[in-house]
């Protein structure tokens, strides 16, 4: 089968319109992938240097007193909490 | 060349098709009709947001004990402010003061009301909310507004304008989505760090006395053989707390004698500029509509005190989602970055105010 040049003139412009209309469509349907957080809880032992970063519970703030220190038993505070990027 | 001749007519028609098209303007049209798709798809989003937000402010309202929460929240959620008239400066800032505190206080008698048997804590975690639900909601409507406009008036420069600045729309309606989880479940956002920072001098230093002034903590410390104020908003609820006044307050009691005041606080970074970067300055480092900040300068300036800054950058959507670690590690920096800028600038025994500024929510003191 042979095409003359108009022919594939055509076709190219048939397919150039389509692969933009694909694109547009694109656009507007993907949606930027945002990334998956987490909060941790940063512990600190209010005598010794032990530090635990745990997950984060509701009603944890900085400053709060919570649980007790598996080195020297005096309790531990919170001294930080923030929120990790998590990498698929 | 029998069978290429349609071709060629299909050809031609197709390129007089396309030559009117653009004569008319009907290629614009068809291109305005999908910018509107793009916009309306969008506007969905932003307004699952509004609903999703409002809905969960009346459940947690409904949780705790409220009655008929959807009224009152369908009433509040229009609220606004006017800004004073600004042609005529004189006493301004005393008018935008008022402003500013009668709709403080609006918000807290409608959730005293509301909520009578709820702690301040949990009252002051929904004054946030339901800010953040204002702004989202204010977001959909004026976007509505101007695509309907657009529409109607066939003005396809207004909806190209909205149609390129809708990416960043969306991500400041994000944000604010994101920051009403951080405020709902009271977790520090990026515009803690101020608040943090003053939370760790308070605890690396010798304590003396405590108090809470407006909502705002005062602690007196002892720290690198210097008597230190440290004022940061009252914690761990949301509130960014008066620390112009109380600065201001403190500096008259003491009859400025004071050798150094530092205000710590998130600010905007430009683009390019790494999150959690430290940058010292001179100033009131302070994020209030003026009240605040006029104060602080009024007060340093009036006893002559040097007023150094210390800001952490970041970006709106790190200053109002829960607080991201390099922040927190930023905090962490500025800790001792604040305690080099006491021993540098003051001698021994000198009286030094720390103002840590922003929301304090999760952050106790
Ligand atoms: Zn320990």
């Amino acid at each position: 089968m042979n095409f003359d040049q108009n022919t594939l003139i055509m076709i190219a412009i048939v397919a150039m319109i389509i692969a933009t209309i694909v694109k547009t469509l694109l656009d507007v349907y993907r949606r930027p992938k945002e990334p998956v957080t987490v909060v941790k809880t940063l512990l600190k032992c209010i005598e010794c240097d032990y530090i635990q970063e745990v997950d984060y519970q509701q009603g944890d703030f900085i400053g709060l007193l919570k649980g007790k220190c598996p080195k020297c038993s005096s309790s531990l505070r919170v001294r930080g909490i923030y929120a990790i990027e998590l990498k698929e | 060349m029998a069978d290429s001749s349609w071709l060629d007519y299909v050809w031609q028609l197709m390129f007089i098709t396309f030559f009117i098209m653009i004569i008319t303007g009907t290629n614009q049209r068809i291109q305005m009709k999908i910018w509107i798709y793009d916009i309306r798809s969008k506007l969905n989003v932003i307004r699952s947001y509004a609903e999703s937000s409002r809905a969960k402010i009346i459940d947690a309202l409904r949780k705790l004990g409220a009655r008929d929460p959807e009224y009152s929240i369908a009433k509040y959620i229009d609220f606004f402010a006017i800004s004073p008239v600004e042609i005529e400066p004189i006493d301004i800032i005393k008018r935008l003061d008022h402003i500013l505190r009668t709709e403080e206080r609006a918000i807290k008698n409608f959730f005293e009301k509301l909520l009578p048997n709820a702690g301040k804590y949990e009252r002051s975690l929904l004054e946030s909310s339901l800010e953040v639900a204002i702004v989202l909601n204010y977001l959909y409507k004026v976007i509505r507004h101007y695509i309907l406009l657009g529409e109607k008036q066939n003005n396809w420069v207004l909806i190209m304008q909205l149609q390129l600045q809708m990416p960043e729309i969306m991500k400041v309606a994000a944000t604010y989505y994101k920051a009403l989880d951080a405020f709902m479940s009271a977790k520090p956002v990026g515009d803690s760090v101020g608040a943090i920072v003053a939370y760790r001098l308070i605890e690396e230093s010798n304590v003396l006395s405590r108090k809470i002034v407006e909502d705002t903590a005062i602690v007196e410390a002892r720290l690198a053989s210097r008597r230190v104020f440290i004022i940061k908003a009252e914690g761990p609820g949301s509130n960014v707390g008066k620390p112009g006044k109380v600065l201001s307050d403190l500096v008259e009691e003491f009859n400025g004698n004071i050798d150094l005041v530092i205000t710590v606080d998130a600010a905007l970074k430009l683009e390019g500029e790494e999150d959690g970067e430290i940058s010292e300055g001179v100033g009131a480092a302070i994020g209030d509509p003026g009240p605040e900040k006029i104060a602080i300068e009024r007060a340093t300036a009036k006893y002559n005190i040097p007023l150094r800054a210390l800001v952490i950058k970041m970006d709106l959507a790190s200053a109002l989602k829960p607080l991201k670690k390099e922040l927190y590690e930023a905090a962490e920096r500025a800790v001792d970055y604040v305690k080099r800028l006491i021993v540098e600038n003051t001698l021994e025994n000198a009286t030094v105010i720390v103002a840590g500024i922003g929301n304090t929510v999760g952050v106790a003191q």
